[in-house]
């Protein structure tokens, strides 16, 4: 097998400035309604040491998590397909054979604009969903893979079903 | 008129609507499911009341009346603005009052067309036409209420532009389609007793229950009295008879007169007693095919049930089923016959196929995931019943001898042109895709997998995925390479290794 080709450096800083603000715009709402919740049902201590060992895993997985979910991403473009793998605890290799792509899309979210990176997403007929997604690509490698990925589907003489 | 560059005259194709009658035809099937989506609405309304509240009840009713004339008003739109033409080779269909909504479909690109007729429909000498695509959920163009010659002729029109996909000569006279599939009404009342669903009837019986007790809680602890040992017996036969029952009727309902013909490349299917539906597919549009065999009818009848499934991605509901045909009643000597005619790549012989078995360590996976999934339901029902639920301990090795049968009777195979995947024992499940059909491979691996050096392959087609039995992480790495070089260029054959070194064996058959 060749070698994987990585996400850009900064897609590390990308995963982990996400972590960070779902940790802060969702986590801790939800956090904080469960600790006020358990405040007025239960007793005042009881929930801010709950609450507060509860922020510390999350925190603490906001930090550490981005970096092992940046190294198991990689891709590898070969002659006639894509492997896709990633996943920290659940460990994918997805596989697509280049003829039968449908569609390539380049994604560009606020933190991915702001940092210059991009994501590209393959569809296929079989609804890949998310498994057909590389996110923190410089700009310049997804745009340059996007255009490989749609020429090479355009030798498909079927309509790809 | 118009003309186009090269100066030929272009005719531009009247728009067709739908038959007046549709109205009727579909309002009497919009209202039940208006009736079905609302249940709870009405339900509170009739027994909700705690006073004689005349302005709540008039609020009611006009939340009622307010989604009724909703629906009646989108029946009359349907009918006043769809229009549909078969134009320069496509199917055009419009419609819509406030968003309009115009659709243009490529021949080609149609996966299978059917022919739906309700009692309203039969009556009235309707037909409604389906016809569905390989993109979205549901089914992208519905032509609720056609005359049986507008509808030919649209099926006709159509077909005259797939033309040239059909390999053989086709016969344009129904009396000539060979017949592959034929269900005898004995067969259907077979098909039901032996599908029976054990689970429905008891959850019938639990809201029974519900309602028994519902205004004096206390009458549930004088059942046993009210009823005494004989009573329970009955009441359990009652359970079984009732399932049988409801099956065989259902059976019976949705399978009547079922027929399964060739024409050409494609097959015709048609079934069904009030509802009567008629699939047309093309066999190179044909993604999964699965064999089912519930234990019943796999070692008493020694049949199987076979599931057709397209691209044409479908949501269960709404009088759809997930597989685009369905044959209920297939003898294990005919099987062969059938999927050779049913599968894209022509010949098959599943008997005679030697299945590999997964990995040996999935076993011990599977008995761990039996125990702990049996011990929960166990934990729950003693928890629920007291001493009296003390024989469903039963449950526990019960699973665990089901969990080795499952694993004994699981196998997959890659052919030259297939890919097979087979699990259960009591409900034996076995998945056929043609290996050209791939859209993707995926391996994987969680936590408990990678701590048995376990895997899991997922081999996509459009529409569907079928998953191997667990095996070996490499091995799973071996299959991915090996369906890869089969989608480039069908057909190889690589021999596939384990990575223990082992050799690979049969799964033991009945």
């Amino acid at each position: 097998m060749d070698e994987w080709n990585p996400l850009a450096p900064r897609a590390r800083l990308l995963f982990h400035l996400q972590a960070l603000s779902s940790l802060v715009l969702a986590w801790l709402p939800m956090l904080g309604a469960v600790v006020a919740g358990l405040a007025l049902w239960w007793q005042l201590f009881g929930a801010f040491v709950v609450g507060a060992g509860a922020f510390f895993v999350l925190f603490v997985g906001a930090v550490w998590f981005p970096t092992f979910q940046y190294e198991r991403w990689g891709y590898l473009l070969r002659d006639e397909d894509l492997l896709i793998t990633s996943g920290v605890i659940l460990r994918r290799v997805s596989a697509i054979p280049t003829h039968r792509i449908q569609h390539v899309d380049m994604q560009q979210g606020p933190l991915e604009q702001w940092l210059g990176l991009a994501s590209v997403h393959v569809h296929t007929a079989s609804g890949l969903g998310g498994r057909g997604t590389i996110p923190g690509l410089w700009k310049a490698d997804a745009e340059a893979l996007r255009d490989t990925l749609i020429e090479r589907s355009q030798e498909a003489h079927d309509d790809g079903v | 008129m118009a003309s186009d560059a090269g100066g030929a005259p272009r005719v531009d194709t009247p728009w067709q609507s739908l038959h007046p009658l549709s109205v009727v035809v579909n309002l009497v099937p919009r209202t039940w499911a208006f009736l079905r989506r609302s249940w709870l609405l009405i339900v509170a309304f009739l027994y909700g009341r705690t006073g004689p509240d005349a302005f709540i009840d008039v609020v009611d009713m006009g939340i009622l009346a307010f989604f009724f004339l909703g629906t009646v008003g989108s029946t009359v739109v349907h009918f006043l603005t769809l229009r549909y033409r078969v134009h320069e080779g496509k199917l055009e269909l419009r419609s819509g009052l406030l968003n309009r909504q115009a659709r243009v479909f490529r021949p080609d690109r149609i996966q299978n067309m059917e022919l739906v007729r309700n009692v309203f429909h039969r009556a009235s000498g309707l037909v409604e036409v389906r016809i569905e695509t390989a993109s979205g959920s549901e089914v992208e163009g519905l032509l609720s209420a056609l005359s049986e010659g507008d509808a030919n002729a649209l099926i006709e029109a159509l077909d005259a532009e797939r033309s040239h996909e059909v390999d053989g000569p086709e016969l344009t006279d129904e009396a000539q389609w060979p017949v592959v599939v034929d269900t005898s009404l004995s067969d259907l009342v077979w098909y039901g007793v032996t599908g029976a669903r054990l689970g429905s009837m008891v959850v019938l019986f639990g809201v029974l229950f519900q309602l028994f007790t519902y205004d004096d809680p206390q009458r549930m602890e004088q059942l046993p009295g009210l009823v005494g040992f004989a009573g329970g017996l009955a009441l359990l036969v009652a359970v079984l008879s009732g399932a049988w029952v409801v099956s065989v009727v259902n059976a019976v309902v949705r399978y009547w007169g079922y027929r399964l013909r060739q024409k050409a490349d494609g097959l015709v299917a048609e079934h069904g007693l009030f509802t009567r539906r008629r699939v047309e597919l093309k066999r190179r549009k044909v993604q999964v095919v699965s064999v089912l065999e519930p234990a019943a009818r796999r070692l008493l009848l020694g049949v199987a049930s076979l599931q057709v499934e397209t691209a044409a991605v479908r949501e269960q509901g709404d009088g759809t089923d997930k597989a685009v045909a369905v044959v209920p009643m297939v003898h294990h000597e005919q099987l062969d016959e059938v999927l050779a005619r049913v599968l894209p790549t022509g010949s098959t012989r599943l008997a005679a196929l030697a299945l590999r078995p997964p990995a040996d360590k999935a076993l011990l996976r599977g008995l761990i995931g039996a125990a702990w999934r049996s011990a929960l339901v166990v934990a729950f029902l003693l928890w629920l019943l007291g001493w009296w639920g003390a024989p469903v301990v039963l449950w526990v090795p019960a699973s665990l001898a089901l969990a080795w049968l499952d694993h004994r009777h699981q196998g997959w195979a890659i052919t030259d042109d297939l890919v097979v995947a087979r699990s259960g024992w009591l409900h034996r499940h076995t998945e056929i895709l043609a290996r050209h059909k791939l859209q993707s491979v995926e391996r994987s691996q969680g936590p408990l997998l990678r701590r048995y050096g376990l895997g899991r392959v997922r081999v996509r087609v459009a529409g569907d995925a079928i998953d191997l039995p667990l095996v070996h992480w490499q091995q799973a790495a071996d299959i991915q390479e090996v369906l890869l070089s089969g989608a480039r260029q069908r057909p190889t054959s690589v021999p596939l290794t384990r990575d223990d070194g082992s050799p690979d064996g049969a799964v033991a058959e009945e």
